[in-house]
């Protein structure tokens, strides 16, 4: 009868509604636009043949030449490889660990209780690379870590751990979820503690135990994070978190072939040649991948599963 | 329909989280250099002074201030000081040489090719040929213009050699109540069996000492061994110190780096090395002075008997003295491209170095706060100060500045060091390839994976930690996969070239 009206008056409150919306919005599109955007200008510099007496824009074009060393050596399938294993590894095992934690943290009754596992868990998150490659050196240093004491104490041989590389993958795996387990967990918990109690009710009085409960409610209501998180993830998939790599592993250059992702080996070579126009070549090419990525998956996810799908 | 609005507006919404979850990290180059902390009030220009350091520098200010007492009125003309810590020097340095903060600045961790390929040094040629007379008086007993070669890239002067040793001799240095208890004279020569011979003796004597440790962190020795690397800090291609051969060779291939690596494998296995060699944070006289080791590689320039026999440690020599291109170019004073006033930053270096009371200021501080002058004309610090806790240890790193001969030597290095410096400096053997700086501009890319695999190995190998049998072929395989000969073809004809044109 009157819809038109209603609609009007709706109109109106939507106008509202958006002009507080991106009121609310706008320190941060500024803050964006300021550090995510206008730097963006200085991706020339990975075309340029950079001199630092001539400035960003007067230096000389060098068409793709920063590039080329990238793929010169075996050391570019090495290095992309390690980055890009190691990252769906940590994607994999670090969504099935924050997620175990996060429902049995849900589980927990007491307040108390809640509160200190909830700080405990998250302190590895707080504690600098630099510092965690010092606690994975009482482990296993040569003379006085605690494993190699431990080996030895048990009538075993000591081992070199800095000297060989096949360790490491499971040694930074390990580090790298003792580190990160926390934080992820706290988020995908907000998530489980919104999930409707009357959910669960239904599901008991159904007869469904804990583990159905899990499995039936708890894990669905928490797919749409589950995705938005690991879609977010994968578009890191070419970055790497440069102080587990570079920190962690003492910079010991006998582990190179297993801890050189695609930021150390670009720290590592120029730092030697001092070269911002490959450095930035290098960042480019793995901005320009992960872009990629990402939305691949995300067109995947959204054939599969529309809600879910970032855009 | 106002639909649209609520899209963009949750739309941008999703962005802005997505991007501050995601962004973080990205790579973000910006580029305005807009802060202008040297320009200064006034007319008077300040020249900022950049140059790593070690020791205590609480004080600096009155050093700066009494240098300006000095300057301002004698030139026109102030100083900033600018210390930084040595471990943040190759990073803070080259983020000095981004903007146009730094005017005056000490070329050390990065290798000037480098610096020079980035545009990020001025050409000193006009300021060189036209400079005052005071300095050219000078600088003359400071360097040579065969010193001023090694600065030389392309015919253009980048840098000015400063005063300290122009030659370099590896040592071990050795703890001196043992060294007395071995027998071992300070000053005598060792051969590596001599050294194993040694070693072996003090394990058993001092088992819960290390025998020997890295000179610091994981390098064994910052000279290096016996060879040049032609210019080239990562010894990608090198010619044997030894006789007259200037055929470039691969390192991981050369005798005399094979035969060290036999023997430092030797120390380690028996466990005479540090274990944790390949995680060390410490520097080899440190761990000396504090009875956690016996002994440990050093390098320097050493003149008369007493050098050998200082500060707690006695030193024989296991390499003979020597200088190459990169023991001048590897430590010298250059002015930053962007600098705001280059002819003041010019002229400011011309004063450290003929300008007497501001070199002696710079190299000891304050007479009576950072040191007292004794009779003979050297310089102790004050009574129960160290360079530690004195306000301004510049005394312990003299050779960092432009023209510390200026200055008042240490006590510990007796009234004659100047004269035994300057003399050590016209006399000691000069490389085949002295002069000779190496340009990767053609093999960049090669040069750049060579340097990595070279990386890899190298401390590990120099300290023993990995078997050599076993390594050296696997290095070499994997320099050649990265380009190796391309690169030494390109360093060979390039040296060849240079060595035709100076005959």
């Amino acid at each position: 009868m009157n819809a038109k009206t209603l609609k009007k008056g709706k109109g109106i409150l939507q106008r509202k509604n958006a002009i507080a919306l991106f009121s609310m919005m706008l320190p941060g599109l500024i803050y964006l636009l300021v550090n995510n955007y206008v730097p963006m200008a200085g991706l020339v510099i990975a075309f340029k043949r950079y001199d630092f007496s001539k400035g960003m824009w007067a230096s000389e074009w060098c068409g793709l030449s920063n590039f080329t060393y990238l793929f010169k050596t075996k050391d570019a399938l090495n290095i992309i490889r390690n980055t890009v294993l190691y990252n769906f590894g940590f994607i994999v095992l670090g969504t099935v660990l924050a997620v175990a934690v996060a429902i049995m943290l849900n589980f927990l009754k007491g307040k108390l209780s809640k509160k200190i596992y909830q700080t405990l868990i998250l302190i590895p998150y707080l504690v600098s690379m630099v510092i965690v490659s010092y606690i994975v050196y009482g482990f296993l240093s040569t003379e006085s870590g605690f494993l190699n004491n431990m080996l030895v104490g048990f009538g075993g041989e000591s081992i070199s751990w800095y000297t060989q590389s096949k360790y490491w993958p499971y040694i930074l795996t390990i580090v790298y979820l003792w580190k990160s387990f926390g934080y992820t967990s706290i988020l995908y918990y907000a998530t489980v503690i919104g999930i409707d109690s009357a959910l669960y009710e239904a599901a008991a009085i159904d007869g469904a135990g804990r583990w159905k409960q899990v499995w039936h409610v708890t894990l669905p209501g928490l797919k749409t994070t589950i995705i938005t998180m690991v879609l977010l993830s994968v578009g890191r998939m070419f970055f790497s978190d440069f102080g587990l790599f570079y920190q962690v592993p003492m910079h010991s250059g006998l582990l190179a072939d297993v801890t050189d992702t695609i930021d150390v080996y670009v720290y590592k070579g120029l730092t030697q040649l001092n070269d911002i126009g490959r450095s930035s070549a290098a960042g480019f090419l793995q901005s320009v991948l992960g872009f990629m990525l990402i939305v691949v998956v995300n067109y995947i996810v959204r054939k599969l599963d529309k809600d879910s799908a970032l855009f | 329909m106002k639909k649209w609005m609520k899209k963009l507006a949750a739309g941008l919404m999703a962005v802005t989280m997505a991007a501050s979850f995601a962004g973080c990290g990205g790579g973000g180059s910006s580029d305005d250099a807009s802060a202008g902390a040297s320009a200064g009030n006034g007319s008077m220009p300040v020249v900022n002074f950049c140059v790593p350091n070690i020791y205590d520098t609480s004080e600096i200010q009155m050093v700066e201030d009494a240098i300006n007492g000095i300057t301002a009125d004698k030139y026109g003309m102030k100083i900033k000081l600018t210390f930084v810590e040595f471990g943040n020097w190759t990073q803070q340095s080259n983020m000095l040489l981004t903007g146009d903060e730094a005017d005056l600045i000490m070329i050390f961790g990065t290798p000037l090719l480098s610096y020079v390929k980035n545009g990020q040094l001025l050409k000193l040629n006009d300021y060189y040929a036209n400079a005052s007379e005071e300095f050219k008086k000078a600088a003359e007993n400071v360097f040579t213009e065969e010193d001023i070669k090694c600065l030389t890239v392309n015919g253009n002067i980048y840098a000015m050699s400063n005063s300290r040793n122009h030659g370099d001799t590896v040592v071990l240095a050795i703890d001196e109540d043992i060294a007395a208890e071995c027998g071992i004279e300070p000053g005598a020569s060792m051969s590596l069996d001599e050294v194993d011979a040694f070693l072996a003796e003090v394990h058993e004597k001092y088992p819960d000492r290390y025998a020997i440790v890295p000179q610091g962190n994981t390098t064994m020795s910052n000279g290096g061994w016996k060879w040049d690397g032609l210019g080239d800090i990562d010894f990608i291609g090198v010619i044997s110190i030894s006789g007259n051969d200037t055929t470039v060779q691969n390192l991981f291939e050369m005798e005399e780096f094979v035969e060290f690596t036999r023997h430092s494998r030797m120390w380690y296995e028996n466990g005479y090395m540090m274990a944790d060699c390949l995680s060390n944070t410490e520097t080899g006289s440190s761990m000396i002075a504090n009875g956690r080791a016996v002994s440990s590689m050093d390098n320097g320039a050493y003149y008369a008997e007493e050098d050998f026999h200082k500060d707690g440690v006695v030193r024989v020599a296991l390499t003979p003295a020597k200088a190459d291109t990169t023991t001048i170019s590897g430590m010298c004073w250059g002015i930053n491209s962007n600098s705001k006033n280059p002819d003041a930053a010019w002229k400011m270096l011309e004063v450290l170095y003929y300008d007497a009371d501001v070199a002696t200021l710079l190299a000891n501080g304050v007479e009576g706060e950072h040191y007292i002058l004794n009779e003979d004309g050297t310089a102790s610090f004050p009574e129960g100060e160290d360079y530690n806790n004195c306000g301004y240890g510049g005394m312990m790193e003299q050779w960092l500045f432009p023209n510390s001969s200026l200055g008042y030597p240490r006590a510990e290095d007796g009234a004659a060091y100047h004269e035994n410096l300057a003399a050590y400096n016209a006399t000691v053997e000069k490389s085949l390839a002295y002069g000779f700086c190496f340009d990767t501009a053609n093999v960049v890319d090669e040069y750049s994976a060579c340097c990595n695999v070279k990386q890899k190995y190298y401390d590990a190998l120099m300290m023993g930690a990995v078997d050599p049998e076993e390594i050296l072929p696997q290095a070499t395989e994997e320099l050649k996969a990265a380009g190796l000969d391309k690169v030494i073809a390109e360093k060979q004809s390039q040296f060849d070239a240079w060595l035709a044109g100076q005959k």
